[in-house]
Formats: C-alpha cells, sequence, structure tokens
C-alpha cells in the first residue's frame, strides 16, 4: 500500500504531466503490443497437487490409486485420474500426454500459509501478505501501461497496487458501445457525433484541464484518482482496435467451457495489440468434504478448460503466450473426518508456453508431502536436509519477472519478492 | 507540518471545521486557535510516536504478540500488532498494569526488559540506551505522572490545505448522498454559515429515500448480500434462503401449488393478468427475503434506532410481501399492504415436522433473531460446513462488526513445524493456530444452532464440539444454557465493543470516499515511515472522535455521516502548494474524489440533466444499471464482490459516451424551451453567435460567456466569473468549433438524427409525443448547436463530473 502511493505519485501520476503531445508520441512508440500474452489460471481454494502433478500413491496420502498406478509423460510423473469434467471425458493422462512436452511443473512449492487469501496473494504476487500486485498487474504495467485492456480479468487475484489498471468485460455487444464512443450507431460506422476535428478538439481541452487539475493536485487521494483518469483516457481510444478481433456475443455464449470464456475478450485484445495479460479461475477445490469426488470434479474442469485454452489460443495468436497455473495452497496428506482434506502449505504450479523449457519437473514433496529444500544452483531436491531453501512463489516470481522481461523496471523493485536466490530459469 | 493538540468530543471536528470555514477560502488549519492548545504530549500520543515504533512495536511484540514465545510461556505483558484496531488502548492498558508493579523501586516495565528482574527474553535493552529511556519515560507516564488527561485526543490541523466551502460540500454531499442538486434554499441557508449550518442542511438530506437506497449500497458493498436479488424466473435464490419445512407458505403468491415449480409456471405465460400478478409479487417477496440485513439497516436508519440494533434486533423486518411467506402477516400491520417498501419488524417462530420414522416429532420453536447474524440472506452469504464450524462467519462478523481482520492480527508465516497433523485439535493446542482460534472460535460457538448443511435453518438441539474453544466472547464464556440462543448473547457484546462504532465510521468512510482507512504503516525502514504514522495518527484521532460522537449520539448512524461530511476527509480540496512527497505523505487520504459508481452516476446524470440516461423510454433501464453497470465498475456480489475505483481504459470510453449522448439528446432539446425552463441555456439563443463578419460581437460573447458560467456551475458545481480561466477554455473550445460548423452548408448542417428535437421530451420517440414541425430543431444553420454539444460533452466527461468532486 505504501509502495503503491508512492508509486501512484511519482510514477502514474507523473504521467500525467506529459504534455498531450507527449501522449501521442507515447503512444506512437508504444505501438501494438507484440510480445508474449500471459495467461494466470488460480484452481481457486487449494488444489490438491497429489491428483494430479505430485502423485503419491500411497495411505494415508491418497485412497484411490497406487504407486504402481502412477503413470508418467517424459519426465513428468503424474496421478491416474480421470474425470467426467461436465459430460466431456477427459483424464490426467490425456492432459500430460498432450501438454507433457511444453509443459514445467514445479512441486513443493511452500506458500506458507494456510489461509486462503494469504496463499492467493503469495502464489500470484511472490509475496506474503496484501498490499502486493499480481504478476500480471506488474507485466501489464511494465510493457503496456497506456493500453485499455492490458490486463483483463475473468477471476482470481487481480490487485494491481496501482501499476495498472484492470478490467473486466465479458459482452461484446457491450463493448461495441464503448469501443466507439464518437458514433451514435456503433454498427454503423458513418456515424458521427461530431466531426473528426471536433472530437479531437474535445479530447485536446478535456486533456488539458485534466492535466492542470492533476498537475496542481497535492493530495494523494485526489491527485492518484485524476492521474489515473487521465491515463486511463491515454490508450482508450485504442478500444476500437479490438473491435476488429473481438468474437461474436454469440461465440462467447457458446464457449466450449468458463475458462476460455474468461479468456476470450483478452484474446481478442491481445490480437488487437491491446491487451497483455488476463486473470481467471476454476473453483472447486476447497474440498474440506468428500475430497476425492470433489476435487476430482474441480481437477476435471481445470484441465478441460486449459486444454481448450491452450488449443484456442495456439489457434488465435500461434504459440506466442505463456500460461501459469497456480492454487492458494496445497491440501492435507491425510483425509479428515468428512472425508475431506484440509489446507496445506506445501503446493504446485505449471507453466507452458513461450520460452518455457517442457518436460521438465523442479523441486520435491517428500513422503509427508512436505516441500523439500533444494540445492539453490542446480535445484536438485535435497531430501532430509532441513537447511536447505524451499522454492516459495517468490522464488518461482523473481524468474517469472526474468522471463517476462520486468525484473530489473522500476515499478518491480518496488514490489520486490520474498525468498531464496536461487538459479532458477524456465528457459 | 505542524500538529497540535486539542481535547476530543463530538464537537472537536465540527469545531476544527468551524475555524477552517471561517474564512473565505477555508484553508483547513490556518487558524491559530488549535495551535495554541500548548505542547503536552498524552501517554497516549507518546506511545503512538515514540514508545511504538522505536520500542515495543520494533522489538518487544516479537516475543509478547498473542502467539509469541513470552505469550505461551504465561507473561504478564501482552502486546496486540498494530494491525488490531485500537491497538493502542488495549496496549497501554495491558501495560499500564504492568507498570504499577515494581522490583526494587521501579517498575516492572522498565526492570524486565534491562534484565535486572527475571525476564523470559533476558536482557534485551541497554542501560542508558535512548530505548531504555523510551521505556522509563512511558513508565512513568502510565504510573500517573503524566500532566496531560488521558482522554486527550490529538487531531491534526493540515496547514495549506483548502477545504471545500459548505455550500460545495453540500453540493457534494447532497449528489453524494441523495443524488440531487441542492435546493436554492438549502443553498442560502449555507452560504456565508458554519458548520451548524451544514449540518442542519445535511438533516432532511439524511432522511430521504435516496439517502437510505445509497445506505443500503454502502452496506451492501460489505454484506454483499444482494446476491439473492430476484432473477427472473431464472432460479428461485431468494426464496431459498427460507427453511421451507418451517416457513412452507414462501411461495403463498403461486397460483397452483405453493412451490417453486408451481410458481415458475408463471414463466412460460408471463403475459396473462395471473402470471403478471405472481411474477409480481414473487419479485416482491423475494427481494424482501434477499434484502432482510439491508433493510434492517436500512430500518433502523429511518427510525433513528441505535445502530447496534443491526446485531441486537431481536426480528426480521418484513413487508407485506415477505409477512405472507413467513405466515405473520397477522402479526403486523401495514399502511398500505401493496406497499413493497413498507418495512416492519416481526418475530418468526414456527412448527416444524422433525426427526425420522417413529422417531419424528414436531418441533415448536421461536427463531432467536440476532439483527443481521440470522437472516438467511446472512447466513447463506457466508456459509459454513461442518468441518469449518461456523469459523468463516466468525471472522466476517469481526471484519464487518469489530473492523478486525483476524488475519492481520497473526500474519506471519507458517513453517513446516507448525504442519504436524498428528497434534490432536491443533487450534486449541498448537500456539501458531491458537493465537487464531482463541478469538474466533468463541465466536464461532455462538453460531452453533445453525444447519452445517441447511445454512438457514434453526436446529435449537444441534450438537456443538468438544475440540474448539468454548463459545464466547473476549474473556467471557458463554453458559451453556444461552447456547440455543447464542447470538442473541453474543450481539449485545458484539454492541458494547469500542470497536463496533469504529467498524461503522470505517464503513460508511468507504462508503462515502471509496478509500480503505489508512493501516498503521508497518515498515519502519520506509522513508517515508514517520509521514504515514503522522497521517494514520490523524485520521485515527479523526475517526475516534467520529466514534465517539456516534456513541453519544444513540448510535444513530446519521451521525457518522454528517461528522465525515464536515471532515477534511471528504471535504479536502486541494493540498498546499509545491508540497513535496513527504509532505505529501502526511496527507494521505485526506480528499474524496473517488471514481463514482454506477449507481452514484446514474443519480447524478438524473439530478443535472433532469432525465436518465437509458436504454429505454422515460428512463426504463439506465445504462449504468444495466449494460454499463460491470464494465463501469460494479459489482455482482456473488462473483465480482469488489467495486472498480479506479478509471481504466473501458471506464473512461464509457463516460466519453455518456458525455456524447447527453450532450445530443439535451442541447437542442433544451432550445425548444421558454428560457425559464432551460436547464442549460438559459442565457443565449441559437443565433447567438460570437462573431460576425469575422469580427467579434462583445455583446454575444459575453452572453455566451454568461452561459457558460452557468454551465459549469450546473454541471461541474464551479462557480466562477466570467473572466476566470476555465471560461476562457470552454469560451475556446465553444468558438473554435463554432467556426467549424458555421462554415457547414447543405445536409452538413443536419444534427445526427438522435440529437434532433422531435419530440416534447429528450425521453420519447413516440409518435403522439411529436413536437409540431414548427418548433423542432433539426438542422444547425447557425453553428452553434455543434458548439454547444461540444461544450455540453467536455463538461459531462469532465473530472468533477465523473468524479466525486
Amino acid at each position: 500500500m505504501q509502495r503503491r502511493r508512492f508509486l501512484q505519485l511519482a510514477g502514474l501520476a507523473g504521467l500525467s504531466f506529459v504534455a498531450p503531445a507527449g501522449l501521442r508520441r507515447l503512444r506512437a512508440q508504444e505501438g501494438r503490443y507484440t510480445g508474449p500474452m500471459w495467461f494466470f489460471v488460480h484452481a481457486s481454494g487449494g488444489w490438491d497437487p497429489t491428483m494430479l502433478c505430485d502423485p503419491k500413491g500411497f495411505e494415508p496420502i491418497n485412497r484411490t490409486y497406487t504407486r504402481e498406478q502412477i503413470g508418467r509423460a517424459g519426465q513428468i510423473a503424474y496421478a491416474p485420474v480421470a474425470y467426467d469434467a461436465d459430460g466431456v471425458a477427459f483424464s490426467n493422462q490425456a492432459f500430460f500426454d498432450k501438454h507433457g512436452p511444453r509443459l514445467c511443473v514445479i512441486n513443493g512449492v511452500e506458500t506458507m500459509t494456510n489461509n486462503h487469501d494469504t496463499g492467493t496473494v503469495h502464489t500470484w504476487s511472490g509475496r506474503l501478505g496484501d498490499g502486493n500486485p499480481a504478476l500480471g498487474a506488474l507485466i501489464a504495467g511494465v510493457v503496456a501501461p497506456n493500453k485499455p485492456l492490458a490486463f483483463v480479468s475473468g477471476g482470481g487475484f487481480d490487485k494491481t497496487e496501482g501499476l495498472s489498471t484492470v478490467t473486466r468485460v465479458d459482452n461484446v455487444d457491450v463493448l461495441s458501445r464503448i469501443a466507439y464512443p464518437n458514433r451514435p450507431d456503433p454498427a454503423n460506422a458513418e456515424s458521427r457525433f461530431y466531426s473528426d476535428d471536433t472530437a479531437a478538439r474535445i479530447a485536446k481541452f478535456q486533456r488539458e484541464r485534466l492535466d492542470a487539475a492533476a498537475k496542481g493536485q497535492t493530495l494523494p487521494a485526489l491527485g492518484d484518482v485524476t492521474g489515473q483518469l487521465l491515463l486511463s483516457r491515454s490508450g482508450s481510444n485504442e478500444l476500437d482496435l479490438l473491435m476488429q478481433f473481438a468474437p461474436s456475443q454469440e461465440e462467447i455464449r457458446n464457449a466450449p467451457n468458463n475458462l476460455v470464456r474468461q479468456a476470450m475478450i483478452a484474446i481478442a485484445g491481445y490480437q488487437a495489440g491491446i491487451s497483455v495479460c488476463v486473470s481467471a479461475s476454476v473453483g472447486g477445490f476447497d474440498t474440506h468434504g468428500n475430497h476425492d469426488d470433489n476435487q476430482r470434479t474441480a481437477l476435471g474442469r481445470l484441465l478441460v478448460g486449459l486444454d481448450t485454452l491452450i488449443d484456442y489460443a495456439g489457434q488465435k495468436i500461434g504459440d506466442n503466450f505463456v500460461v501459469v497455473v497456480g492454487s492458494d495452497f496445497g491440501r492435507t496428506p491425510v483425509y479428515n473426518a468428512q472425508n475431506g482434506k484440509d489446507h496445506w502449505s506445501a503446493t504446485s504450479m505449471m507453466l507452458l508456453g513461450k520460452g518455457i523449457r517442457g518436460d521438465r519437473v523442479i523441486g520435491a514433496t517428500d513422503d509427508k508431502q512436505l516441500a523439500v529444500g533444494v540445492d539453490p544452483d542446480t535445484l536438485a531436491p535435497r531430501p532430509g536436509d532441513r537447511r536447505a531453501p524451499k522454492i516459495t512463489p517468490g522464488v518461482i516470481h523473481r524468474a517469472l519477472r526474468q522471463h517476462a522481461g520486468v525484473a530489473d523496471s522500476e515499478k518491480a523493485r518496488y514490489f520486490p519478492v520474498s525468498g531464496d536466490e536461487m538459479a532458477l530459469s524456465f528457459g | 507540518m505542524r500538529l497540535t493538540r486539542t481535547r476530543s468530543g463530538p464537537g472537536l471536528l465540527a469545531a476544527l471545521a468551524l475555524a477552517a470555514a471561517a474564512a473565505p477560502g477555508c484553508i483547513f488549519g490556518s487558524s491559530g486557535d488549535d495551535d495554541k492548545g500548548g505542547e503536552c504530549v498524552s501517554s497516549r500520543q507518546y506511545f503512538l510516536e515514540t514508545a511504538w515504533p522505536k520500542v515495543f512495536g520494533k522489538s518487544c511484540v516479537t516475543c509478547h504478540a498473542p502467539d509469541g514465545q513470552a505469550a505461551r510461556e504465561g507473561a504478564a505483558l501482552q502486546l496486540l500488532p498494530s494491525t488490531y484496531p485500537g491497538f493502542t488502548d488495549l496496549n497501554l492498558e495491558s501495560m499500564r498494569e504492568l507498570a504499577k508493579l515494581s522490583y526494587e523501586g521501579k517498575p516492572h516495565l522498565v526492570q524486565k526488559p534491562l534484565g535486572v528482574e527475571s525476564h523470559g527474553g533476558g536482557k534485551v535493552v541497554e542501560a542508558g540506551s535512548e530505548e531504555a529511556t523510551i521505556i522509563e519515560e512511558l513508565a512513568a507516564r502510565l504510573s500517573g505522572a503524566s500532566e496531560c488527561a488521558e482522554q486527550s485526543v490529538r487531531v491534526a490541523s493540515f496547514p495549506g490545505v483548502r477545504l471545500a466551502d459548505p455550500p460545495a460540500t453540500l453540493r457534494k454531499a447532497t449528489l453524494a448522498l441523495g443524488g440531487r442538486l441542492p435546493t436554492a434554499d438549502e443553498e442560502a441557508k449555507v452560504a456565508g454559515g458554519d458548520e451548524r449550518a451544514l449540518e442542519a442542511a445535511l438533516e432532511p438530506l439524511l432522511d430521504e429515500d435516496a439517502f437510505y437506497d445509497r445506505l443500503v449500497e454502502i452496506f451492501n458493498d460489505a454484506f454483499l448480500t444482494d446476491k439473492y436479488l430476484y432473477s427472473y424466473c431464472n432460479d428461485d435464490r431468494a426464496l431459498n434462503l427460507i427453511d421451507d419445512d418451517a416457513f412452507p407458505n414462501r411461495f403463498w403468491f403461486s397460483n397452483g401449488a405453493k412451490t417453486y415449480d408451481g410458481a415458475r409456471a408463471c414463466c412460460d405465460t408471463r403475459d396473462t393478468p395471473e402470471c403478471k400478478q405472481v411474477l409480481s409479487d414473487w419479485k416482491k417477496t423475494a427481494d424482501a427475503v434477499a434484502r432482510e440485513p439491508l433493510n434492517l439497516v436500512r430500518y433502523v436508519a429511518q427510525n433513528n434506532l441505535p445502530f447496534s440494533q443491526v446485531l441486537t434486533g431481536d426480528y426480521v423486518v418484513v413487508n407485506p410481501y415477505s409477512a405472507r411467506a413467513y405466515g405473520v402477516e397477522g402479526q403486523v400491520t401495514f399502511r398500505d399492504p401493496a406497499d413493497a417498501d413498507e418495512l416492519q419488524p416481526a418475530r418468526l417462530g414456527f412448527v416444524r415436522r422433525d426427526g425420522q420414522g417413529d422417531d419424528a416429532y414436531d418441533l415448536e420453536a421461536a427463531v432467536p433473531h440476532a439483527g443481521v447474524l440470522t437472516t438467511g440472506a446472512f447466513l447463506n452469504r457466508f456459509p459454513t460446513t461442518v468441518t469449518n464450524r461456523n469459523r468463516h462467519r466468525a471472522r466476517v462478523v469481526m471484519s464487518l462488526f469489530l473492523a478486525t481482520d483476524i488475519l492481520k492480527v497473526a500474519e506471519r508465516p507458517v513453517t513446516q513445524d507448525d504442519q504436524d497433523v498428528d497434534v490432536i485439535a491443533p487450534t486449541m493446542n498448537k500456539d501458531t493456530c491458537v493465537v487464531c482460534h482463541q478469538v474466533l472460535d468463541p465466536i464461532a460457538g455462538a453460531f452453533q444452532r445453525w444447519n452445517y448443511n441447511d445454512q438457514d435453518r434453526f436446529e435449537p438441539e444441534q450438537k456443538w464440539f468438544s475440540d474448539m474453544f468454548q463459545p464466547g466472547y473476549g474473556k467471557q464464556t458463554m453458559e451453556a444454557e444461552y447456547y440455543a440462543r447464542g447470538l442473541q448473547w453474543l450481539a449485545p457484546r458484539l454492541a458494547a465493543d469500542p470497536r463496533f462504532a469504529l467498524a461503522a465510521v470505517y464503513t460508511v468512510y468507504q462508503g462515502l470516499t471509496g478509500q480503505a482507512p489508512l493501516r498503521y504503516p508497518t515498515d519502519a525502514a520506509d522513508p517515508l515511515y514517520a509521514q504515514r504514522v503522522e497521517a494514520w495518527a490523524a485520521q485515527d484521532a479523526t475517526f475516534r472522535a467520529v466514534a465517539d460522537a456516534f456513541v453519544a449520539d444513540d448510535l444513530n448512524i446519521k451521525t457518522v455521516f454528517k461528522r465525515l461530511v464536515a471532515s477534511p476527509y471528504f471535504r479536502a480540496a486541494a493540498g498546499p502548494e509545491g508540497a513535496d512527497e513527504r509532505a505529501r505523505a502526511a496527507l494521505a487520504g485526506l480528499g474524496a474524489g473517488q471514481l463514482l459508481t454506477p449507481e452514484q452516476l446514474d443519480r447524478k446524470i438524473g439530478a443535472v440533466v433532469g432525465y436518465k440516461w437509458s436504454k429505454g423510454a422515460d428512463g426504463r433501464d439506465p445504462w449504468l444499471r444495466t449494460d454499463f453497470y460491470m464494465p463501469y465498475g460494479g459489482h455482482d456480489s456473488d462473483q465480482v464482490t469488489a467495486r472498480t475505483t479506479n478509471p481504466n481504459g473501458v471506464i473512461a470510453n464509457v463516460g466519453l459516451r455518456m458525455a456524447n449522448e447527453v450532450a445530443c439528446r439535451h442541447t437542442a432539446f433544451d432550445f425548444t424551451r421558454p428560457k425559464p425552463e432551460r436547464k442549460f441555456f438559459p442565457e443565449v439563443e441559437r443565433d447567438v453567435v460570437p462573431e460576425a463578419a469575422g469580427n467579434p460581437v462583445p455583446g454575444n460573447i459575453e452572453l455566451i460567456k454568461k452561459n457558460l458560467v452557468h454551465l459549469h456551475q450546473r454541471v461541474l458545481g464551479e462557480r466562477l466569473a466570467a473572466d476566470d480561466p476555465e471560461i476562457e477554455r470552454s469560451y475556446q473550445l465553444f468558438l473554435e468549433t463554432w467556426r467549424e460548423a458555421s462554415a457547414y452548408e447543405g445536409d452538413a448542417q443536419n444534427l445526427p438524427f438522435s440529437c434532433r428535437a422531435r419530440w416534447t421530451s429528450p425521453d420519447t420517440t413516440a409518435q403522439e409525443d411529436e413536437l409540431p414541425e414548427g418548433e423542432r430543431i433539426e438542422k444547425d444553420e447557425d453553428g452553434t448547436l455543434h458548439a454547444w454539444m461540444a461544450v455540453m460533452s467536455y463538461l459531462f466527461s469532465d473530472y468533477k463530473f465523473l468524479l466525486n468532486y
């Protein structure tokens, strides 16, 4: 929060002092965003990696399969679990066989909490405790601060802490009215409230007045919001680019599943060069009761969603994207009296996409499902060495920031991640 | 920035604001009166500004926190972290007790950290060090040597901060809370007046329906129970909040079977008179049930009852429709049995067939109402499970009504050592779990007789768990005889906690300003730490003063609104010129200029324009309540539970479209009205052009500027002189646009179709409402309509219109 305030004052509001001509130059320099698109998928409630990518196969951790039944796709071991996800038959085997060659699994991620909110913040910001931005907000804020849909959220952790603006949109019909504010009839490209000259003139006078207001305001609460309004207007006229690529509302309604639905407009935004990151979530993982069935249902939805999302994104934007999947934390290595599993701080994350070396497993948990420390240079697990540093979300975020090319940015420095230094990279 | 000391009390803020408002321009804190308050530093201030950041919050709390080593070993000193509301007072109380005890003539508080007396942590402070001196001074103060009254409260002044004057504050408050413009009479009453006049002007505003609507919105942002509002025929979520075994008449309005399916039969034949009635009754019933928690807030405020009744009210609020669903229509009398907005308290009871087979029996019970806590909407919105055991609810109760985030109280990493699954009942036996659960679980136990699966079902015989801390509150344990009405036992204790009043202040503050209260800064290495502490302390003092006034006024929630509106946290309009980063950090939280919520902007447009910005005719389906509600930052109380408080690209464009559509619809139309009836153009006619044959027309320019002054006042609330630079800026926009438009020829002079004045109202396109041809305005021969439209778009998209300025 403190850093956020500083940033808004020193950075975002500072942008508001840029003269209109300066803003135009800035936009021209930026152009369309062409770096990788980022999907952050949150398995909400705390997933059980032992039913997915960190299989154990013995009691009391797992009841539904044995060690011998554990599957393997290349280097990746997986639990032999099959799903009926809303009528779609799927399985871990199908998922890992198909995507394993591009997939990096990180096991034994120590979230250091068993609290949903804290774990979610830790997983997606790289730092324990609130007041820290989602990685998507950081990347969007660094690589495309003026793009109107730089960070789109359909769910999951999407706190920006002032680094960028988060947008929630799921209705294309509405978006078309929003994209063309100077058209009385959004569907008619010829209709105009004002001539282009007058529209530009109004915008110029608005900007001048708002700029003067932002520049002269020294109360943080008022200066922040006027600066944000100026910032948001600086790229809002690019929304019309989105409409060239946007799916129809009918297509969105008929999306194969909710995960794809959450990402469709953002993918169109990426095609238009105005979107960078999308945050999405799949719920149902907080399985305190009837764990095996309920976790299977949630995992089925997640994996089917991921599978179709990866395919959909591939069709639309080729291979220029990265998917990061994580959860609040893991689940206990024992069942409770309701056949459920409670909260457990050790968990896993999965990554796939542009520049991510696949068919790879990093880190591990032991037979008690405790996170195993690793050699910070080789990342080799060091079972039994309680002093060996553990992989935390912060360690992963440090590497992800490098991967995204934002690690050395001023904004990243204001929000440092936690965790030990390790030679982790995903390339 | 200089801080001054004054005594606390209900009149404190008013007195400060009075001083601020006395001079034109209202530079807050420039009055010297408060600066003469002497330099006495109370123990509380000393603790807050010196002892806590330098000693107790830096080192002592590590062991003396509730989950620390010292606490585990039974140390007398327990310190709450700064994340705990009221941590200052509670810690001082704990230390004051310790300061009374002495060893070798010196207080324990001093001797223990020096290691002179047995101290579990050994010697942690060197004799003669700054830390030791600070501890000694604090101990001396706490043992009675302080020359300042313990009740003294510091309130900061903010030199150079300009407050909105009373008329501007009134306009801002009237729009924000009443969704309307102040009347000329109200403006006259506050013009040149003081804060008393402002408070007096607010009184009637705070008894208007629009205020109660806003109050409900503010509390729904916290309760999120509007999740259950009726959704046309799609589901039965609202009426599912009622235990159907206990209240079988919940679908009383159905034509056939009094069930969901019976009611739903009308969804396919909705146009018959009978079904229209069914669907109408359904909505009125369902919304009343969904809104029980929020309607209780409304009812308490409408009747000026103590706000504690939101928790302690031994009734549920019903309307004529939900009364029938509960079968209590004979218990309450409504002035108008068809008025869904009429609310009355009722007590619910039922006879229910319980048990199975031969063990079945009739259970007769009265619902043990405890305000919102026992409403179906609250219980379902914050559900529990047999494993969660009401802990989530307890956490929500603490957050909503005690301003306490229990997770923050003991926020620290869980280590692998904490994760011993072999520990029996770790929530009672594992220190790192106990720290929260000893607070949380007793509150959870008060919910024990509400079914774990069927959330709203009262189970007077349901058993509770022995492997949890016993039901209770704080140091009090609930007697078993109260278990069946545990929430009735808990509610008055919650309401009597000083944090209850503070929580109400927090909620209202957030609703008024869109900002969360500042948190005590925890990063002492932050170069702006001192300024952040200063900002926090100033705000905390204000909030506690408001809370005091709230309590003194018998917990009338309107008092909180009045006090906060009068405070610089609502009124500050500009900071000191040239304030650097440090100075600005100390001004954190001052001023309310947040993005208006879609509901507020919708009402503001209606107030300023006189018509809704809507999809349908006659104001039906306002854009900001329908299609643009979520894109403009609204929430659905379900999947999206927080408002977007900062503008983004989509929000920016919605604002631009709104401005263009409003300008389009109302510019030409306003010129069809006689001048006295015009809202926007009372000073000019369409043929008032700024230039003729390339030369300025001074008389016309004067009229145009006069009209611009009117527009700035009406749309933005700015009272400007005709030669103000902002009027000149607007005039230049007008002039340049007019020059372009006056050159239009032929069809180019036609206004866009939707901007033409063809009807008697901008809200209709019905044939019967068409204006006579001679009165219509469809063409802009003079170029002024385009120019005025541009000015209207400019003003309606201005930051002072879109933000809460």
